[in-house]
């Protein structure tokens, strides 16, 4: 077969000025610098900006136990946030830099600030540091806003039945507020789970949306104390079972032990995952096995041991030894914190780890523990 | 500290050179700005679904007949063993929607000409002379790619004849003068938008050899997604004693007297080497890494003369079906509204087009996902910055899903399906998603434009002149060999070895 193009003959010439034209082209492209100032890049850190410095410009008392910090930007505005989403908080203190991430319960029509709301952990340094020694006006760094426990019209039933147990009302109160203020369009229903009526936090607010908003509805479930008002007891199959499964997205938020508690009910009634949003806390764990292994962990500059108990997460070791490990969303599901075992057993979720990268032993030091002394390699 | 060699960026072309540079000997420091590698090339969870990030389908690595240029650069590098690969048995599915066509296209030469016949009456001919120039093609690529730039052009002229003359000619124009019928032509061009150019611009050489590739060996997909790909590349660099650091940005490339130095991070340190591979784009590298008064005069006027290309859109379904309940017979479907890909290139400048792409991959690898449900996604490409222009803070989240909303009712029209009731997990990711993750400009995933100067064969011929900064290197799809997986594998490989031509030279 011998191509013939046109009426043109075979043309050497053409060929070789493939490279001629191009060389022409340059030639005669303008001198000016480069420039890199993509409108689209700058809404990137617009958007996603690597951190932002705040300072608390007030302290919300919400309850004997909780408090609701605002957030304000030092410069700017905050960026837009889809409710449901969380910050990660740096807080330094005696020397350490503790990271911990809160969801926002501000509504997203609110750029002037977020708020987070922090419940007193048992133990908890850093909630303690909070609530007891954080004053207005201090500064800190948060990251984010991260995480995808939102609403989406494409996806979720236009009813939402929200089941929250404890402080994991905080992102859903920001999820109600964003009803209110129009910028999400549901219907939503909450049914809040507390151990005793003066640990709910926003009930006054929740009552007043749920009384003009028909959107929104509230059920407070009271487990230990006996109320004619408000239900009783855990949160119920029963009290679940009202709702037509097929004609509601549940949005679950609380403890893992809660989170554990409805899925043996999701199971029972049936309910196709496709339903179940979750986002669950894992409390400090207390007055476990204390059995002490240590912990290699190498970095690109250095290697450092250091002790690690079988109770504590690899993170929250290297955090007490104020080793800088990436961390993040502390429950796994992020995969910031990502790095690779070398040597050792652990007890850990791999729920959220990558099929290839379960081939090469990568695991997220935030759920994972120790079962023996463990080399753990870092991302950098 | 001093290496042999910095790589910026882990992405496909950034992964191969470093892993052929250790390979070779060197003292390689990789550098990346995120927690894992492979760029775009990687997978995210999302509830029970790991949805692959970017990989339609790999061209040039057939598992089954153990050959082709991916294969063969896999082999070389000891790769083999480490990736477990799926051949697909399909080339692709077309749809047109405005004239309610389809077309199924199979894979293997003769099944696609008669296919193609079946299809369009009085097309064998033709068909059967353009798959023989794709074998011509082939061969004198293969021929190219030896000869390391010692060109003979007389063998050039008495062995690749044909070559020569459709060297110089758009895939439209090669394919009318082999008198192919309008609707076979239409047919064959369906993956122009892999290369993101129309068929009236694209390169005939590049595109014969890509789908030559993909009807001969099949098209192939690795089974644990892209990610697999990318970390069987990085964990044979670190056990080769290649260095890594990622979460590790570059803030600074050091050029002195016209050649590179080494690099400055953003943490701080400074790290030597006289050569750097950069895969990320020269506009970064041009107008941001490397100081204004030390970028050559020719650098800025070719980074000012390119267009960029495509930017993506990618809709990530996790669904609670199986393809089969979902009524989804196919690996891939090309949605168009008409099958000619210049006026189709033109209405993807603007926001709302509908083109797109849509991969079930379940329907090559069906255990990609849990028992009973699919991966679908579906991308589309913008040939403009018209989502720039649009998208702003305040409408960013509303745009997302508005695309997300379209993008899906197109496919269901398209397909007769029903899709939005299985929605168990919904991902979107927008220009501004990918220039987040790559710090591309403007969010492109396709490198620049493949048009007229700026096609393969001229960015080939002329790389060595285009060297303007000694020991400066690029990889990746901004690079020489364009955007893919097949051709930014390719590229980092090539620009290794000729850092180490160069070097061994001086």
């Amino acid at each position: 077969m011998k191509l013939k193009i046109g009426n043109e003959k075979m043309d050497m010439l053409k060929f070789k000025n493939l490279g001629n034209e191009r060389e022409k082209i340059i030639n005669s492209s303008y001198t000016d610098p480069v420039k890199y100032d993509y409108k689209l890049n700058e809404l990137v850190n617009i958007i996603h900006p690597k951190k932002i410095k705040v300072v608390v410009s007030k302290i919300i008392v919400e309850n004997l136990e909780t408090k609701t910090f605002v957030l304000k930007p030092v410069k700017g505005v905050m960026p837009n946030f889809k409710a449901g989403q969380y910050i990660v908080l740096d807080v330094f203190k005696n020397n350490h830099v503790y990271k911990r991430s809160y969801s926002i319960s501000s509504s997203p029509k609110d750029l002037d600030s977020y708020q987070i709301t922090v419940k007193k952990v048992r133990n908890g340094i850093v909630s303690n540091y909070l609530l007891n020694e954080v004053k207005e006006n201090m500064e800190f760094t948060i990251h984010g806003p991260f995480g995808e426990f939102t609403y989406n019209k494409i996806r979720d039933c236009h009813d939402v039945l929200a089941l929250v147990g404890g402080s994991g009302i905080t992102p859903i109160m920001s999820l109600a507020r964003a009803i209110n203020d129009q910028i999400e369009d549901f219907n939503l229903t909450i049914i809040y789970g507390e151990n005793e009526e003066k640990e709910l936090i926003f009930k006054k607010e929740l009552d007043e949306l749920a009384s003009k908003n028909e959107k929104i509805s509230v059920n407070y479930v009271l487990s230990d104390e006996k109320s004619s008002v408000y239900e009783t007891g855990l949160i119920s199959k029963e009290m679940i079972s009202k709702y037509e499964v097929g004609k509601y997205s549940y949005f679950v938020c609380g403890p893992i032990h809660f989170y554990h508690h409805l899925n043996e009910i999701f199971k029972e009634l049936d309910v196709p995952n496709k339903y179940i949003r979750h986002d669950i806390y894992k409390e400090n764990e207390i007055e476990l096995h204390h059995i002490e292994h240590t912990l290699k962990v190498i970095t690109n500059d250095e290697e450092i041991t250091i002790p690690c108990y079988e109770d504590e997460a690899l993170s929250q070791a290297m955090e007490e030894a104020n080793i800088d490990a990436p961390r993040r969303c502390l429950v796994g599901v992020c995969g910031y914190c990502r790095s690779k075992l070398i040597s050792g057993k652990i007890k850990t979720d791999e729920t959220c780890i990558r099929e290839a990268d379960k081939n090469y032993n990568y695991i997220h030091p935030c759920v994972s523990y120790p079962l023996s002394d463990v080399t753990i390699k870092l991302a950098k | 500290m001093n290496y042999d060699a910095i790589v910026i960026g882990a992405g496909n072309g950034g992964l191969i050179a470093s892993l052929t540079l250790q390979k070779k000997g060197k003292k390689v420091l990789l550098l990346e700005s995120h927690n894992t590698v492979g760029g775009v090339a990687t997978s995210f969870i999302r509830g029970r679904f790991e949805f692959e990030a970017s990989l339609h389908e790999l061209c040039g690595f057939s598992n089954v007949l153990q050959e082709g240029e991916v294969y063969k650069l896999f082999k070389n590098l000891d790769l083999l063993d480490k990736v477990k690969m799926q051949d697909i048995n399909e080339t692709f599915h077309v749809i047109s929607l405005d004239n309610k066509e389809e077309y199924t296209m199979p894979v293997g030469v003769e099944n696609f000409i008669n296919k193609m016949e079946e299809y369009v009456p009085n097309s064998k001919e033709s068909m059967t002379s353009f798959f023989q120039l794709c074998e011509e093609i082939e061969e004198a690529l293969q021929y190219l790619n030896d000869c390391h730039g010692k060109v003979d052009v007389n063998v050039l002229k008495e062995k690749y004849y044909n070559f020569m003359i459709c060297a110089s000619y758009s895939l439209e124009k090669v394919l009318e003068s082999l008198k192919m019928p309008k609707k076979a032509r239409e047919i064959l061009s369906t993956y122009w938008v892999y290369l993101g150019s129309p068929s009236t611009e694209i390169s005939f050489v590049h595109y014969a050899s890509m789908i030559y590739s993909y009807v001969k060996l099949h098209p192939t997909i690795s089974l644990k997604k892209s990610h697999e790909l990318s970390m069987a590349i990085y964990e044979e660099f670190l056990k080769s004693n290649g260095e890594a650091k990622l979460l590790t940005t570059v803030n600074k490339i050091i050029v002195e007297d016209n050649e590179v130095k080494g690099v400055i991070t953003s943490d701080g340190k400074t790290y030597y080497a006289k050569i750097v591979i950069a895969n990320v784009s020269p506009n970064l590298v041009y107008g941001k890494l490397i100081e204004k008064d030390k970028v050559p005069k020719k650098a800025r006027q070719l980074t000012n003369a390119r267009i960029l290309g495509a930017r993506g859109i990618c809709v990530y379904l996790g669904l609670n079906k199986s393809p089969e309940e979902l009524g989804l017979k196919n690996y891939s479907y090309f949605i168009y509204h008409t099958l000619d890909s210049k006026k189709e290139f033109e209405r993807m400048k603007k926001l709302k087009n509908d083109n797109m792409v849509g991969v079930v991959i379940n329907n090559a690898v069906p255990n990609a996902s849990p028992k009973g449900t699919t991966i679908l996604y579906l991308t589309g490409l913008l040939f403009s910055d018209i989502f720039s222009n649009i998208a702003n803070k305040d409408n960013y989240f509303e745009l997302k899903d508005a695309i997300a909303q379209n993008f899906i009712e197109v496919f269901e029209e398209a397909t007769n399906t029903n899709i939005s009731d299985a929605i168990e997990e919904i991902e979107v990711a927008t220009p501004l998603t990918f220039a987040r993750y790559t710090n591309h400009p403007d969010g492109v995933i396709y490198g620049y434009l493949a048009k007229k100067s700026d096609n393969l064969l001229p960015r080939m011929m002329n790389k060595d002149a285009e060297e303007y900064i000694k020991g400066l290197y690029f990889a990746g799809g901004f690079a020489n060999r364009l955007d893919g997986y097949s051709s930014t594998y390719k590229s980092g490989e090539m620009v290794a070895l000729e850092a180490l031509d160069k070097e061994g030279g001086k």
